[in-house]
């Protein structure tokens, strides 16, 4: 599953999801992409379960995973009083703000990338729409 | 459309500037937009177009490489559209750059690359990738090609076109790095189902020792 080989520090501040994504909005290496349309904190799993849907679906062609997550989030042990410090690492999320692309396939028809772009929505935390690249 | 079409557009030149006075013009069928160009000691020129006619514009395929008439309070000047900006949700257009043109200063414009023919790969099951869909060239603006047109006959599975291998019109010079692959045709992808390992992932290395030595006190 995805996760960073090495990170300067262990635990992150959660921060805020306030705002639209203003890099990351168009597809720009395949033909068709899911963009999200609410803020979320997209978890490894859940990438990877939307990865794993959309290779089933279109058996050949070729996928771009255009987020990654990079931010660790912390859990306290069940039962644990609160204070001692913050909890050890749970797992780790990517902050996707409305706009951003989350997945682009590329190779295959259009009914075949819609399908399996609507698939992989159904693992997602997120309201999604499907996108296709802009030629102008 | 051909690029010796004169393609006219209609701008006015506006007063209201910043944050309220763009959202205000929006509110009233504008779209804000500024004109610079080489001589940047002039600054640019805060201009105002309308909804319909930038409706209009982008109804044209390959609007963004054409050189444009532009028509400013009846001033007549040459330019392009460098930049559109858009509400990453909504869709709606945001602002608009325009760039303007001399016939004697050479200009630097993104152009669409065409693929011609059908790849050997393709029909052997490969995929043909266009990395790059789109070049930016530098030459004078009554020189600006059409299309950068990339000839895939030949490419086998696994093969590329690099941009230095790209024949251009003379007087065109590609501004992209030469190593920069135009086309690819990459193998098939196959979906190797992975077994889901039962080990627990090796967590990431944390690189500021100090903090971390300090942490795990």
């Amino acid at each position: 599953m995805l996760m960073p080989k090495r990170v300067k520090y262990r635990k992150q501040q959660r921060g805020r999801l306030k705002g639209t994504a203003y890099r990351g909005c168009e597809v720009d290496f395949g033909d068709f992409g899911l963009q999200a349309l609410e803020p979320a904190w997209i978890t490894n799993p859940q990438i990877e379960a939307a990865r794993v849907a959309i290779s089933r679906h279109i058996k050949k062609g070729r996928i771009w995973i255009r987020i990654f997550p990079d931010k660790p989030y912390t859990k306290k042990p069940a039962e644990s009083r609160m204070g001692k410090g913050k909890g050890p690492v749970e797992g780790w999320v990517a902050v996707v703000r409305p706009g951003r692309v989350l997945f682009e396939v590329g190779g295959v028809d259009k009914e075949t990338a819609y399908e399996a772009l609507r698939i992989a929505s159904h693992k997602l935390p997120v309201k999604t729409r499907i996108i296709e690249r802009r030629v102008e | 459309m051909k690029r010796t079409e004169t393609i006219t557009v209609t701008l006015e030149r506006r007063k209201e500037v910043g944050k309220g006075g763009a959202r205000k013009l929006r509110r009233m069928g504008y779209i804000p937009a500024v004109l610079y160009s080489r001589e940047s000691s002039k600054g640019s020129e805060p201009l105002k177009i309308s909804l319909g006619e930038v409706e209009r514009l982008l109804r044209i395929p390959g609007i963004t490489h054409h050189i444009l008439e532009l028509s400013i309070d009846g001033e007549k000047r040459r330019g392009i559209i460098k930049d559109i900006q858009r509400n990453p949700i909504k869709n709606e257009i945001w602002h608009i750059d325009f760039y303007e043109v001399k016939a004697d200063q050479k200009i630097s414009i993104t152009v669409p690359v065409v693929i011609q023919g059908e790849a050997k790969g393709v029909k052997a099951g490969g995929i043909l990738e266009l990395a790059t869909p789109e070049l930016e060239v530098e030459c004078f603006p009554d020189a600006i090609p059409e299309a950068i047109v990339v000839d895939v006959t030949n490419l086998e599975i696994g093969d590329a076109i690099h941009v230095r291998e790209l024949k251009v019109p003379e007087g065109v010079t590609i501004a992209e790095n030469p190593d920069e692959v135009v086309v690819v045709i990459t193998p098939p992808e196959v979906v190797a189902e992975e077994a889901p390992s039962e080990e627990e992932p090796e967590a990431p290395k944390v690189i500021a020792k100090g903090k971390a030595e300090k942490e795990e006190k």
